[in-house]
């Protein structure tokens, strides 16, 4: 079972950096993600929207509206701010992975 | 799919039905449509029954009254607590200093603290009554406000009683500062009036600046000064924000201080009356005389004040204009300086308020920044001996019931704004993609 703050915090890191490469909507980048990962990661979509909704809270991100098919879809793309706070996020996530290996591999060695 | 399904819509109901805030309804309706239809039309794709994929797309999204809460707890209009905390202060302040005057004797009128005490409480009503109502409701209203204040201002022009040389409007045993809230209610109308004005066209331009001179115009005829100062200061700022050619801000700057000047020599009355502004009636010892006295309240207050010394007679009208040399004496250098921090924080925070919001917002927190601005800043700079002295007082410390009420309905407004910006109501769909 992960940790639920370091949960939250991943999926932040997986949403701002696909969003980093080009602006999605909430579908696509539950898509982008299962394709990426090979299937390893599935969003629960229930916590995926609350999510997009709260980083474009803090301004990390920003959304539009496109038409598609007679429907209307709201993009997200990322901000100024939110690709700093993707940085800082990812630089911190580099320690913790890293220092998980350290511990986790050593036997393997 | 052309249709989405009664299930799907019950879900996204009950979705709904857990957010509180019901203009963020149909934004969240509309983008988890999509999503359903986008997954079902894959799931479909893949081989699934229609009623299996429904299913199994509900399912992945898991339950409607927890995803609902999650979004609750986001669309949550917050008010600005910087803001509201600032605001505090500085009406604390105030309370603080005219009470300490009263105990010193200081008060042309003792009554003047209690009534302070129920203008704030007044002012607290309806700076929330401000922030529940919805502020881009006042926008369509921008025309009548503007009408409204005009003809009041008139009203109270050619009938209103005086008192220290201003005319007051007054009903029902109550007097009014219309003269003095007048720039806020006019900045307010025209925030409307000028959002997504067609500047290009020169009928219209030309429309839009009369609209603007009037008030000017009116407010300078009637020999308010101080009014006159503050609105055109702020009505200059707001006319380059609302992406006005800079020709026509320095043609109303050069047409104002023509009419200024016109209006100065047109008699020696009007000198007279203009000089009374600048308190030089009460200058028994000649020009310069106040600014002396200042200097001497300025130079004697020390680092951390001299307490509840201060002699009657020194400085007239300490519990308003005057009220910051007061503070700076009394509680010291260091109030002073802590008391300008505040100020620049709260300009900063309206500013702020204003970045992200729609281009109505925006321009109403660039009115009420610069009304405020010019305010605190005018009175700050002419107590450091800087600028000429009006009777420019400092907004929600300086003793003045009507002020004291139109700026916390300044404030109230500031908090809707930023409490729908906080909600997501910003990004609203737009009805025609």
């Amino acid at each position: 079972m992960f940790d639920k703050e370091l949960l939250k915090g991943s999926t932040e890191i997986l949403i701002l950096s696909l969003l980093n490469r080009e602006p999605m909507y909430g579908y696509q980048i539950i898509k982008e993600a299962e394709n990426k990962s090979e299937g390893v990661f599935h969003f629960k979509e229930g916590t995926l929207y609350p999510l997009l909704h709260s980083l474009e809270a803090d301004g990390f991100l920003k959304s539009y509206w496109l038409e598609y098919e007679g429907r209307k879809r709201k993009y997200y793309r990322i901000t100024a701010t939110g690709k700093k706070h993707m940085e800082k996020k990812l630089e911190e996530w580099k320690i913790f992975s890293s220092a998980v290996n350290r511990i986790v591999l050593e036997g393997c060695m | 799919m052309k249709e989405t399904e009664k299930q799907i819509q019950e879900y996204i109901e009950s979705v709904c039905n857990e957010i509180k805030y019901s203009a963020v309804h149909r934004q969240i309706k509309i983008e988890l449509e999509d999503h359903f239809t986008g997954l079902i039309e894959d799931l479909l794709a893949q081989g699934l029954s229609k009623d299996d994929a429904i299913h199994k797309a509900l399912e992945q999204m898991g339950d409607a009254q927890l995803v609902g809460k999650e979004l609750n707890s986001i669309h949550k209009p917050k008010p600005d607590w910087w803001l509201l905390i600032l605001t505090m202060f500085f009406v604390n302040v105030g309370i603080i200093s005219l009470y300490t005057m009263k105990k010193g004797s200081l008060l042309a009128n003792p009554g003047f603290f209690v009534k302070t005490l129920i203008y704030v409480l007044l002012g607290f009503v309806i700076a929330i009554v401000a922030y529940y109502a919805d502020y881009r409701k006042i926008k369509p209203f921008s025309k009548h406000i503007y009408l409204g204040t005009l003809f009041v201002l008139i009203i109270t022009m050619s009938f209103g009683s005086l008192s220290n040389g201003k005319p007051y409007l007054t009903i029902g045993g109550l007097s009014i500062d219309i003269v003095g809230i007048s720039p806020l209610l006019f900045m307010i109308a025209l925030s409307g009036l000028y959002d997504g004005w067609n500047w290009d066209e020169m009928k219209n331009a030309r429309l839009g600046l009369v609209y603007g001179a009037i008030p000017a115009v009116l407010l300078l005829v009637s020999s308010s000064a101080t009014a006159f100062i503050i609105y055109l200061l702020s009505f200059l700022i707001l006319l380059y924000s609302s992406k006005a050619k800079p020709a026509y801000i320095l043609t109303i700057t050069g047409a104002c201080l023509m009419v200024f000047s016109l209006w100065i020599l047109q008699g020696p009355h009007r000198i007279n009356r203009f000089s009374t502004l600048l308190y030089l009636h009460r200058d028994p010892l000649g020009a310069g005389y106040l600014n002396k006295q200042l200097n001497k309240v300025l130079n004697s207050a020390g680092f951390l004040g001299q307490g509840l010394t201060f002699k009657p007679g020194v400085l007239p009208e300490l519990h308003t204009d005057f009220i910051f040399p007061y503070i700076i004496y009394t509680f010291g250098w260091l109030s002073g300086i802590v008391l300008i921090a505040g100020v620049v924080a709260f300009i900063i925070r309206i500013l702020h308020i204003g970045k992200t919001v729609e281009s109505y917002g925006k321009l109403l927190t660039i009115s009420f920044a610069s009304i405020f601005a010019t305010q605190f800043l005018w009175n700050i700079f002419m107590t450091l001996g800087l600028l000429p002295l009006v009777g420019i007082s400092l907004p929600f410390i300086s003793y003045g019931g009507s002020q004291l009420v139109a700026n916390m309905l300044a404030i109230g407004i500031l908090s809707s704004i930023c409490g729908k910006k906080n909600a997501g109501v910003d990004s609203q769909v737009p009805d025609i993609v």
